[in-house]
């Protein structure tokens, strides 16, 4: 075959120049280097601190999601209305001074006069008002809708701010010690998506640089009214591996690690120059059932489920201890938490013969799972229950479609489900209420006389009253067992021996509570 | 520079395939003992995949604990590696077959209808081959796990859906090529020859190029499930597959190295292998390749 | 010219069709205002969301009012990071965009280098590179990432297992992108120039008097070039759909991973936004290929 001589600029140049063209187009320009883990300053204080996250922030308006990955970073940057002392619970003051219940529907809230926004704006009963209100504000399509949903107005005079409920509501303190308080001007003039990259508030860091996925620098605010922050900046960075957070931290890169796990302790016990922080958290883990599909519909295959687990066992090895047993679903730091409730035993002969009694066929029960769980803590469970003769099938969806399966209307999501709970309010009502409550898009159970006792205790704000229906509630929790607690979490983080911090049960991160020494 | 080709053994044709034939054996052998684990892992497996030890988590090579001996240590509940490893073989091959095969068979058939009626009908199919080959793989993988749940069925699914156009195309242009050249023939020969006539001349010759494509797809499709079960969506826990107990092992590399070194081991292993004897294929069914 | 026009227009098809497929798949995933109300919001609440991103119109109307946007360059908004999708995406692209241009140009320089030597050389060079190319081949990229940091990061200490700020944290996934790219490349050169071996010219070349490493620079390097250009650009198109795995080893916040995240997540713009990219450049440098081979050399022809 013959072949014609190659002409002078022949194909190779050509194709150089098309690869070149193509290179160009796709070689953007490579992100900024920043700084390595903070050269220490004055007195050997790093001058910045480098915090790894699992999770990418997504936004930063603290009127939208607040989910930890979120709120670790932006209640930062903003001053809440309320504070929570993370030992006792009791509820303290933040931007409001003061507050009174007028009557059982009418909170009057006294704002501090003095602080102001990063920008220069001073901060007042206006902007507390409308940081509230624009939560309520369907277009903003706020994830924390449902924490002040139960609010009617929020209107500001002078240096007051006034905020009417539809009734009353005992939780309403407790989440306004997480509303973030926002530059009504700031935000009314620039819009939410403009906010959302550039946020200003009032709180001891400001937002220095956001590259997306990756990292975000906070910077001291150095006109803070309250407690200075010991770091002049803070890097958050995302490591959605724990096994490359700590390593981070091993190799310096890293002062601070969160959600370890508690395969890492050992690691970081053995490491001089690291050390575990460990802490008993508001979370609680539990095993939740589907009332509403068999075989789980029957009561003595729910209870035979309690008798077939070894909780302390799996706590042992799956947790390496990390993990403290509960005698209900809910956490013992939350108000409500009942200790005079026998909670679950091991035994499984008892199971056994309840599921005789039940005349149970060997059905498999479906165990819906997600990446977000254990999966160690999955299996293992699924691996007790084989033990006693019950067959579980584990289907693991994405996250999304897990929420989307255990919400709808159907109630076919499966058969039990494990889930890790916390209102972040402190408050049984608020793990009951969501996941109990017949009328609740989360309840896979019904019992009007549970429905009648968590109805009283959020319509009343008698502390002593709450208490008491709670107790009722959790009685017949017991009984009709719709889900069983399997144990307190205890957030386990990763630290630079020098890190002065002591977590909190909150899961909160206050950058103006650490120090270095 | 040479003039015979580069590669070739000097003692001539006879030498070239002995030596072609002795370099086989490695493959061979593996592929071998992946077909036993994956058709009999009970013989093979020193325990049961499944069974769980608290006690005895993360337990290095060679522990000998409860009479068991632990060859390639234990994983985050205890369970043997080893074992885990073998009855995994079962998922990598069986998905990589089902895959190849329902993708072969449906690309396959939409080529050959293409090739068919080219107007219309085939240009229709080959838009859709087209279009299905621009959406990123794993983004369409993703979507249609989430839409049909992760389970192994679903992810030969997945599979098929995303992989079918390669075949179509494969097909497509072989029907073309056949039909240009049996034609002629055929409408030379006496009375009309019906498609069904056609599809008989045609078929084997899209057989052969299919098969080759297959051949070099399966090792692909072994690690695309992998790449799925990694990343979660593939045969559910406690099954074990070397894509998931990849994604197990991730979590515990600075403290457990043996949970992602044997089950990448062994997909390098069974990849390289199925490579090694598609390449032979391809120069037995394709001589023009041939050094 | 007739013939450029079909093609661009087949292509524009094939990206249209792409968009319309993903969108349908999309919406038959399940609802995205659950997933943003979060998990302790009512159905009434989530309702509430849906009616606000438009979710409770036929989903005809949503598709046309989706298209109408498109056409006049809007993206759509993030459902997910209160954003324009388009700015989502390419705060991401320009990770994958560095990943990719490193690792494809090693992957480009290791390729022709193997393919070249073992076309040039045959014998031992050419059996053992073989191997190492058959070995890059069957490497899963995953595996080998946990390897990398294994070894690098875990044990030596030398490299950083995560992060994306210095050219430090760049190396181990280059290294691990370019194993996966480079066999196809190595096998492509080999091969066209092994095509190109028993060509008139060359033997005309030969007759002459050339010699051979001048044969090599002058005539068959340049004219096997084209096969190679077009495995080439496939790569590069590939990778703009981001290396999902690669990414997800290295925690590296480029386009594979926002992929990932955003279909879970059911963000419909920005899974769109991808597509669009990814299915563009595929299709473009496809349309790229067919228009060098038919401009480079006339002995292809297309009907």
């Amino acid at each position: 075959m013959l072949r014609r001589r190659p002409r002078p600029h022949g194909p190779a140049s050509v194709a150089s120049v098309v690869l070149a063209t193509l290179l160009a187009i796709t070689a953007g320009p490579v992100p900024a280097p920043t700084d390595a883990a903070g050269a220490p300053g004055a007195g050997g204080i790093p001058s910045k601190l480098v915090i790894d996250t699992y999770s990418d922030p997504g936004v930063l308006d603290p009127g939208t999601q607040w989910g930890v990955g979120s709120i670790i970073i932006y209640r930062n940057i903003f001053d809440q209305l309320l504070r929570r002392d993370p030992a006792s619970g009791k509820i303290e003051p933040g931007v409001a001074t003061s507050w009174k219940s007028v009557n059982p529907t009418t909170w009057r809230f006294t704002i501090r006069q003095g602080i102001k926004f990063t920008n220069g704006a001073p901060l007042t009963a206006e902007d507390v008002a409308f940081s509230l209100a624009r939560i309520l504000n369907p277009a903003l399509k706020s994830a924390q809708y449902a924490n002040y949903s139960e609010v009617q107005t929020a209107s500001a005079e002078g240096n007051a701010v006034t905020i009417t409920t539809k009734t009353p509501y005992p939780l309403l303190l407790q989440y306004l010690t997480i509303l973030s308080i926002v530059p009504k001007a700031y935000v009314t003039e620039h819009g939410d998506a403009y906010f959302n990259l550039h946020p200003i508030g009032s709180g001891p860091y400001m937002l220095g640089s956001w590259n997306q996925g990756a990292t975000v620098t906070l910077v001291r605010n150095p006109s803070y009214w309250d407690r200075q922050g010991v770091f002049a900046q803070v890097e958050y960075r995302v490591v959605t591996n724990d096994a490359t957070r700590v390593a981070d931290l091993q190799s310096g890169v890293a002062d601070l690690a969160l959600s370890l796990t508690p395969d890492d302790v050992s690691t970081l016990k053995s490491s001089g120059s690291l050390k575990p922080l460990v802490v008993p958290s508001e979370f609680v883990q539990l095993l939740f059932y589907n009332t509403y599909q068999p075989p789980t519909d029957s009561l003595q295959v729910r209870r035979a489920l309690g008798y077939a687990l070894d909780i302390p066992l799996l706590l042992k090895t799956v947790l390496k201890g990390f993990g403290r047993p509960v005698r209900e679903p809910l956490s013992p730091v939350v108000f409500g938490y009942s200790p005079s409730e026998p909670g679950t035993t091991y035994d499984p002969a008892k199971a056994r013969e309840l599921l005789q009694e039940a005349h149970y066929n060997g059905a498999p029960l479906v165990m819906l799972a997600s990446a977000f769980m254990n999966p160690n803590l999955v299996q293992a469970i699924q691996s007790e229950l084989a033990d006693v003769g019950l067959k579980v099938t584990i289907q693991n969806v994405p996250g999304p479609t897990y929420l989307l399966k255990v919400q709808s209307p159907q109630h076919n999501w499966g058969n039990l489900t494990l889930l890790g709970w916390s209102c972040s309010c402190g408050d049984a009502g608020g793990l009951l209420y969501p996941l109990f409550y017949s009328k609740s898009i989360w309840s896979s159970w019904s019992n009007p006389e549970f429905d009648a006792h968590i109805a009283a205790a959020e319509s009343t704000l008698s502390a002593q009253q709450r208490k008491a229906e709670f107790n009722r509630a959790l009685a017949i929790i017991a009984q009709q067992a719709p889900a069983i607690g399997l144990y307190q979490q205890e957030s386990i983080y990763g630290a630079n021996a020098h890190l002065v911090w002591q977590p909190n049960p909150q899961s909160n991160i206050f950058l103006n509570e650490m120090g270095w020494k | 520079m040479s003039a015979a080709p580069p590669g070739a053994a000097p003692e001539g044709a006879r030498g070239a395939r002995r030596q072609r034939w002795r370099a086989l054996a490695p493959p061979v052998i593996v592929i071998g003992l992946a077909l036993a684990a994956a058709v009999v892992p009970g013989w093979l497996a020193p325990s049961n995949p499944l069974a769980t030890n608290f006690a005895m988590r993360l337990q290095p090579l060679g522990t000998v604990a409860g009479g068991h001996v632990y060859w390639l240590g234990t994983d985050g509940l205890g369970r043997d590696v080893l074992s885990r490893l073998i009855y995994g073989t079962r998922i990598s091959i069986l998905t990589a077959l089902a895959a190849v095969l329902g993708a072969g068979v449906i690309g396959g058939a939409m080529g050959l209808t293409a090739g068919f009626f080219r107007r219309g009908l085939g240009a229709a199919i080959m838009r859709l081959a087209d279009t299905m080959m621009a959406i990123p793989f794993l983004l369409l993988a993703i979507l249609i796990i989430t839409e049909l749940g992760s389970s192994l069925p679903t992810t030969i699914v997945a599979l098929i859906v995303t992989t079918w156009p390669v075949y179509a195309r494969t097909a497509y242009a072989t029907t073309l090529k056949t039909i240009q050249a049996e034609f002629v023939d055929a409408a030379r020969a006496a009375g009309s020859t019906t498609a069904r006539l056609l599809f008989r001349h045609v078929l084997p010759f899209i057989t052969s190029s299919l098969l080759v494509i297959g051949t070099l797809q399966v090792a692909t499709m072994i690690l695309y499930e992998a790449g799925l079960s990694f990343l979660g969506l593939g045969a559910q826990p406690p099954t074990p597959s070397w894509g998931s107990m990849l994604a197990d092992g991730e979590g515990y590399v600075a403290t457990a190295w043996w949970l992602i070194t044997f089950p990448g081991l062994a997909l390098f292993a069974l990849v390289w292998a199925v490579n090694q004897g598609g390449d032979y294929l391809q120069t037995v069914l394709n001589p023009r390749l041939r050094d | 010219m007739r013939f450029v026009v079909i093609r661009t227009a087949q292509a524009a098809a094939s990206v249209w069709g792409a968009v319309t497929i993903v969108f349908l798949a999309l919406h038959l995933a399940g609802n995205p205002a659950a997933i943003i109300a979060g998990p302790t919001a009512t159905a009434e609440q989530i309702r509430l969301i849906a009616v606000q991103l438009g979710l409770d119109r036929p989903l005809y109307v949503q598709y046309l009012a989706y298209l109408a946007h498109l056409v006049t360059g809007d993206f759509g908004f993030s459902y997910q990071a209160q954003q324009p999708a388009l700015a989502v995406f390419l705060s991401r692209l320009r990770y994958t965009a560095a990943l990719a241009s490193t690792g494809f140009t090693l992957a480009l320089v290791l390729g022709l280098a193997c393919g070249l030597l073992m076309a040039r050389f045959g014998g031992v060079v050419e059996r053992i590179l073989m191997a190492v190319v058959s070995g890059a081949q069957s490497l899963p990229s995953f595996w080998l990432g946990l390897l990398l940091i294994l070894i690098f990061s875990v044990t030596l200490h030398w490299l950083p297992s995560s992060g994306s700020e210095s050219w430090k944290s760049m190396i181990l996934p280059t290294v691990t992108m370019a194993s996966f790219l480079f066999p196809a490349l190595a096998r492509i050169t080999r091969q066209s120039l092994l095509d190109e071996l028993p060509s008139e010219y060359v033997r005309t070349a030969r007759a002459k008097g050339m010699p051979d490493g001048l044969i090599w620079r002058k005539h068959l390097l340049r004219n096997a070039a084209l096969p190679i250009v077009t495995i080439a650009a496939l790569q590069l198109a590939y990778m703009i759909g981001g290396a999902v795995l690669t990414e997800t080893v290295f925690a590296w916040p480029g386009v594979g991973q926002l992929t990932v995240q955003a279909v879970q997540q059911l963000d419909l713009p920005v899974v769109e936004t991808i597509v669009i990219f990814a299915a563009v450049t595929f299709v473009g440098a496809n349309l790229l290929a067919d228009l060098l081979y038919s401009v480079l050399d006339p002995r292809v022809t297309f009907r």
